[in-house]
């Protein structure tokens, strides 16, 4: 009898060991990093974005009986504590997948770690092309990657600006050379079509740096029609603020990850030319201007559940829109959940665009999003600069 | 075009915030000879302060300036009596150290109250561009490298002139005589801390509007403090001024006419060489035991 009920309860036990890890009957568990701390700090919204449209879906009974739990680290925009929060996320907290997580080389870092694992990961909150690139079918991404982007911001600029003189201010990391790459793809792709169009300078900055005084003169000094910004906030800012010192006033184009509303109020920014790839609402573009799928979700889940960072409505926006295709999958894949069903579940996304994104198709590969809109900056706001373009 | 002066004049311009830095940096350490690591996020905190009384209460510059320095003169105070003095460990390390902990509960502290989001600080003075020799040159930094000279000037005259400066170089030489011998040590710290974190916040103070202000925002100009104040000497105040400017101006000059990426290292490089040559950094003193 004895040795029965030892049986047994070792046979549960190594049941418990090998259940999928982060689920039970009732709760699903999600790890998620971002910067509470440190330069790029802002961005640690996206995190408390995620769990708001988590909390919003636990809010209508959760998907299948379960509800969703964010289990967040900050790792301070530095990639030797994103490896130190990732590892306690899988091995004390022994979440189910990951959701989010700011920062190339952050993200990067843990790629390792997640194939090893064998830990599904969507959306992660950097544009680097590796992710999707490296999936090995865990990676899905839903950011749409700084190539493309940088491309497609060019090629307006050539084409729509009559630019023809670029010059790049890039942060000396994967981030920022991504963006340099993008440029210099699409300048070879424009020069082949025989557009006369020229890289006058690249100029880079360390991450973490905050004085910008000889980028600027290098950049002034080139005398670009056009300057194409890698940054983060701060370091943008202060480029902008040396070169009103200098009287230079290119055509400033900027990636997503400079949608900051401190930086977008820089007299600097004023006719600068931005991408995003999330749908905007309205209290971002202007009354009657805004995306009315991005307009529902700002007013039911940001204004809902998390008002304090409605002041930010991109990175809000953006973390709704990074959790969007976990709930979807979550859905599609049953009662029955596991780690298999879930990314099988995400493989079988096809025109999702119910969400914050345009479009989002996993059918074809692991970058979910290739689309992008471009934004200007006008004194009256931001406003739409062209339609979603596709690469 | 020749761009050297607008190089020389941008190396300034950069220089004299780190003039300032290191200026609060040397004033701490010539007296206490402690390192403080939480300078920069003292400067932090105060500029948060202006901020709120600027955009939350609407108050004119003029009076959030008065007001500002007041509160930091009363931090420098407060970390005094109630972290340093009372600390176990009184050896320069162990002082060293506890400016570690403070610099990153500030920092914790910065961020929960006032948030780790992007704010902008407006200029004490509106940032026009004149121009000088061919070159831009912006008001505010004629104004911020105006300002380190003046400061500096009257520091150096308080230690020279005055009773308390005299209290104060009599503590840096020998503190625990100066105890014995019955001169008021603990008002000479107290005023040292107090005017040392004046010296913090208006650093900050003239450096946010360049940039975004965040919890994070005076670590680069902190450690490029540090060095300028170990390349003038960690006791002299004309050296931290001189300090700043040398590191300024070669930063700019290495970044525009040899290699960019290089640019912080190469200005390091300057260092160590000028610490090889000079060892107590350019006006420095050699501190001279009597046996």
């Amino acid at each position: 009898m004895k040795r029965l009920l030892l049986a047994g309860f070792l046979a549960v036990l190594f049941a418990q060991a090998y259940a999928e890890p982060g689920v039970t009957d009732t709760e699903v568990r999600f790890g998620n990093w971002g910067p509470q701390s440190g330069p790029a700090a802002a961005w640690g919204t996206v995190t408390t974005a995620i769990e708001a449209y988590f909390n919003y879906i636990n809010a209508q009974g959760g998907i299948h009986g379960r509800r969703l739990t964010l289990v967040s680290r900050d790792d301070a925009y530095d990639p030797a504590r994103t490896v130190s929060a990732a590892r306690e996320l899988i091995d004390r907290e022994r979440v189910f997948a990951f959701v989010g997580g700011v920062g190339t080389a952050n993200g990067l870092a843990v790629m390792p770690l997640v194939q090893r694992h064998g830990i599904p990961w969507v959306s992660p909150a950097t544009g680097s092309v590796v992710f999707a690139e490296q999936s090995g079918g865990l990676i899905f991404a839903t950011f749409t990657n700084y190539v493309i982007e940088a491309a497609l911001l060019a090629r307006h600029a050539v084409n729509e600006l009559g630019v023809r003189t670029i010059a790049v201010f890039f942060q000396n990391d994967d981030y920022g050379r991504e963006g340099l790459r993008g440029l210099e793809e699409e300048v070879t792709r424009l020069k082949a079509d025989g557009v006369n169009v020229v890289i006058r300078d690249r100029v880079s900055y360390e991450r973490g740096a905050m004085v910008m005084t000889v980028q600027a003169l290098r950049l002034a000094g080139s005398g670009a029609d056009a300057v194409l910004i890698y940054s983060d906030p701060s370091a943008a800012a202060s480029l902008l603020t040396e070169f009103a010192r200098l009287d230079y006033r290119p055509q400033i184009l900027a990636s997503v990850t400079l949608l900051d509303p401190t930086l977008l109020a820089h007299p600097g920014m004023q006719g600068a030319l931005f991408s995003s790839f999330l749908r905007l609402p309205s209290v971002i573009l202007g009354p009657g201007q805004g995306d009315p799928i991005a307009d529902y979700y700002f007013q039911q889940v940001t204004m809902q559940f998390a008002p304090q960072i409605a002041r930010d409505p991109f990175r809000a926006g953006a973390g709704i829109g990074f959790a969007q295709p976990v709930v979807e999958a979550l859905r599609l894949a049953g009662p029955e959940l596991t780690r298999e069903s879930f990314v099988a579940a995400l493989r079988s996304l096809d025109g999702y665009s119910e969400g914050l994104f345009h479009n989002l198709s996993f059918v074809a590969g692991y970058q979910g999003n290739n689309s992008i809109q471009l934004l200007q900056m006008t004194p009256q706001g931001l406003r739409p600069a062209s339609d979603w373009l596709s690469f | 075009m020749d761009i050297l002066p607008q190089v020389l004049i941008s190396g300034a311009s950069v220089g004299s915030i780190y003039a300032l830095v290191a200026l609060g940096l040397v004033l701490l350490y010539r007296t206490t000879h402690i390192l403080n690591f939480a300078h920069g996020d003292i400067g932090v905190f105060a500029t948060f302060l202006a901020f709120v009384m600027l955009q939350s209460l609407g108050l004119s510059y003029g009076l959030t300036l008065v007001l500002t320095l007041s509160a930091a003169l009363i931090i420098g105070m407060v970390i005094y009596t109630l972290l340093v003095k009372p600390a176990k460990n009184q050896s320069h390390l162990g002082l060293l150290i506890l400016t570690l902990g403070l610099g990153l509960a500030l920092w914790g502290m910065n961020a929960l109250v006032f948030g780790t989001d992007n704010k902008a600080v407006p200029p004490i003075i509106p940032d026009r561009p004149l121009r000088l020799a061919g070159a831009a040159v912006s008001q505010l930094s004629l104004f911020t490298a105006l300002f380190g000279v003046v400061l500096m000037t009257v520091l150096w005259a308080l230690l020279r002139f005055t009773k308390l400066g005299l209290v104060m170089r009599a503590v840096a030489q020998n503190q625990e005589v100066a105890k014995a011998l019955g001169i008021p040590v603990r008002q000479a710290m107290l005023a040292t801390w107090a005017v040392a974190s004046v010296l913090a916040a208006v650093a900050a103070l003239l450096f946010a509007p360049l940039t975004l202000l965040q919890p994070a925002m005076m670590l680069d100009p902190l450690s490029k403090g540090f060095v300028a104040a170990v390349l003038g000497g960690m006791n002299s105040l004309p050296g931290a001024v001189l300090g700043g400017y040398v590191l300024g101006m070669t930063e700019m000059l290495v970044g525009t006419y040899l290699l960019l990426e290089f640019k912080a290292s190469f200005a390091f490089l300057v260092v160590l060489l000028v610490l090889l040559l000079r060892p107590h950094g350019l006006l420095g003193r050699a501190k001279v035991k009597r046996v």
